[in-house]
């Protein structure tokens, strides 16, 4: 609506008030609908309306660790209840269940969603045992984002342990280790579902995972081959 | 607009001032043209159903690696679909093959994430010789050549809103993520990711040692086995 403006009364103006509506001008504006003209630019917030923009969930596992022992399948994220704490400093991870799992549903207050999921990965073993040991092929591993057991595959990716020292004649014992991190996502936009990640370990060849305990004392067993931690995850709803 | 008061409390028998009058009639005309705020719409007032679409505040949009220079490497828990081999006689910023080209109808908040991976080569193939040995690893010494690098940037209409790297090769297989923004005008814009490969080479091993990015055979080749670019489009 235009703005309303009205005439100011004026000394000796006495007469006019027998008429007092005259004053004002423009008064069947006022009724008209608002527009930018009438509402500042920041002047309205979410809080008003009764529908949200944005609405996230999240899960993260804190300091704690886990560690992945499932060769050549496609596994779930455990659960957080199997996650192990550090040895000090702990920060205890939140409740989720194996795969981390979103349920997403659109087409009503939202449209789409992104959902993500971060984490460490340590890989502190090696491929033992031709062909892998001497034909330098390490222990990799991988992550996808399922969608009602799907598997998404476009947002499969991998990280693979060092090269060096995996090399022939480098001895069994010495270690092989890296660290590093992973982040997928995936965009969801009016079909929903429920989504989870999922890990795959592949060997290359040799019959199981090989931690190093000779040259990685902290490693305590085979199966600590590959572990996990810092996992971080979100499901992100816009309107 | 914040509410208003009167200014003046009139009261019957009053002997008024014109400009009482008028004060109090600003303060009215001030509400009415003002700018509205939550003062004036209480929680609620507007019902799901009658906002506008989500276009409004929102758009996606996704890019995935096209891969023009695709090798074969689509195995099960390979890549999921065809690769780009890069170039390894360059030093410059290779162009990633998933551009993303957007049409903007107005001013928006380009919110841009990459998620890409890096293979320094086939990781499913195996070598019998000793093509690794002689490149990025020098088995001889039980050691990595240290001298190679990898770095990603990524340019929303030339500008670089995000770079990650440089990292050593010591990993045949490793994720890149990268996240940037910038405010941008109605009109076409592009999203692109840049890959380069490049080595700073040092008189090691003797001073004999010239080894750079192999690419003797497909399989030995650097590649960007996937990537992904999201494109989250703030319009409010």
């Amino acid at each position: 609506m235009s703005k309303v403006s009205f005439t100011p009364i004026q000394p000796g103006d006495v007469a006019s008030i027998t008429a007092p509506n005259a004053t004002m001008t423009a008064t069947a504006s006022a009724t008209a609908a608002i527009n930018a003209e009438n509402v500042r630019q920041e002047g309205i917030d979410e809080r008003n309306l009764t529908f949200p923009l944005v609405v996230s969930n999240t899960a993260h596992s804190g300091n704690y660790t886990d560690v992945l022992v499932t060769i050549k399948s496609w596994t779930k994220i455990p659960a957080s209840g199997s996650w192990a704490p550090p040895t000090s400093g702990a920060v205890s991870p939140s409740s989720f269940s194996s795969g981390v799992p979103f349920t997403v549903t659109l087409g009503g207050t939202f449209s789409y969603a992104i959902i993500r999921y971060s984490l460490e990965v340590a890989i502190e073993g090696r491929a033992s045992g031709a062909p892998s040991e001497t034909h330098y092929v390490n222990d990799d591993v991988g992550f996808c984002i399922f969608r009602d057991g799907v598997q998404l595959g476009h947002t499969r990716r991998f990280v693979q342990n060092q090269l060096a020292k995996s090399a022939s004649g480098f001895g069994t014992t010495e270690q092989s280790r890296t660290v590093q991190s992973v982040t997928i996502f995936q965009y969801v936009e009016n079909v929903g579902g429920t989504f989870d990640l999922r890990y795959h370990i592949n060997t290359h060849g040799s019959s199981g995972l090989k931690a190093d305990t000779g040259g990685m004392p902290w490693v305590s067993g085979t199966n600590d081959a590959v572990n996990i931690r810092r996992l971080t995850a979100s499901v992100m709803h816009y309107k | 607009m914040a509410w208003r008061y009167i200014q003046r409390d009139l009261q019957a028998g009053d002997i008024l001032d014109p400009e009482d009058w008028n004060e109090n009639v600003r303060e009215y005309l001030e509400e009415i043209n003002g700018a509205i705020d939550r003062d004036n719409i209480p929680a609620s007032a507007v019902v799901v159903g009658s906002e506008v679409d989500s276009a409004v505040f929102n758009e996606i949009s996704v890019a995935y690696l096209i891969g023009s220079t695709a090798s074969t490497n689509s195995g099960s828990y390979g890549s999921y679909g065809p690769v780009q081999l890069l170039d390894t006689n360059t030093q410059a910023f290779q162009k990633i093959d998933m551009t993303s080209n957007l049409s903007a109808s107005s001013d928006e908040l380009l919110l841009c994430e990459a998620s890409i991976q890096f293979d320094t080569a086939d990781a499913y193939n195996i070598y019998g010789g000793g093509n690794y040995e002689d490149g990025y690893v020098i088995a001889s010494k039980k050691t990595l050549r240290d001298w190679l690098y990898v770095d990603f940037r990524m340019t929303i209409d030339g500008f670089e809103v995000a770079y990650a790297g440089p990292t050593t090769v010591h990993h045949r297989r490793q994720c890149i993520y990268m996240t940037g923004a910038l405010p941008v005008e109605a009109g076409a814009h592009v999203v692109e990711v840049w890959v380069r490969l490049y080595h700073n080479e040092k008189a090691g091993d003797g001073g004999s040692d010239k080894v750079t990015w192999y690419n003797s055979t497909q399989d030995l080749s650097p590649r960007i086995a996937a990537g992904t670019i999201l494109i989250n489009r703030r319009k409010r």
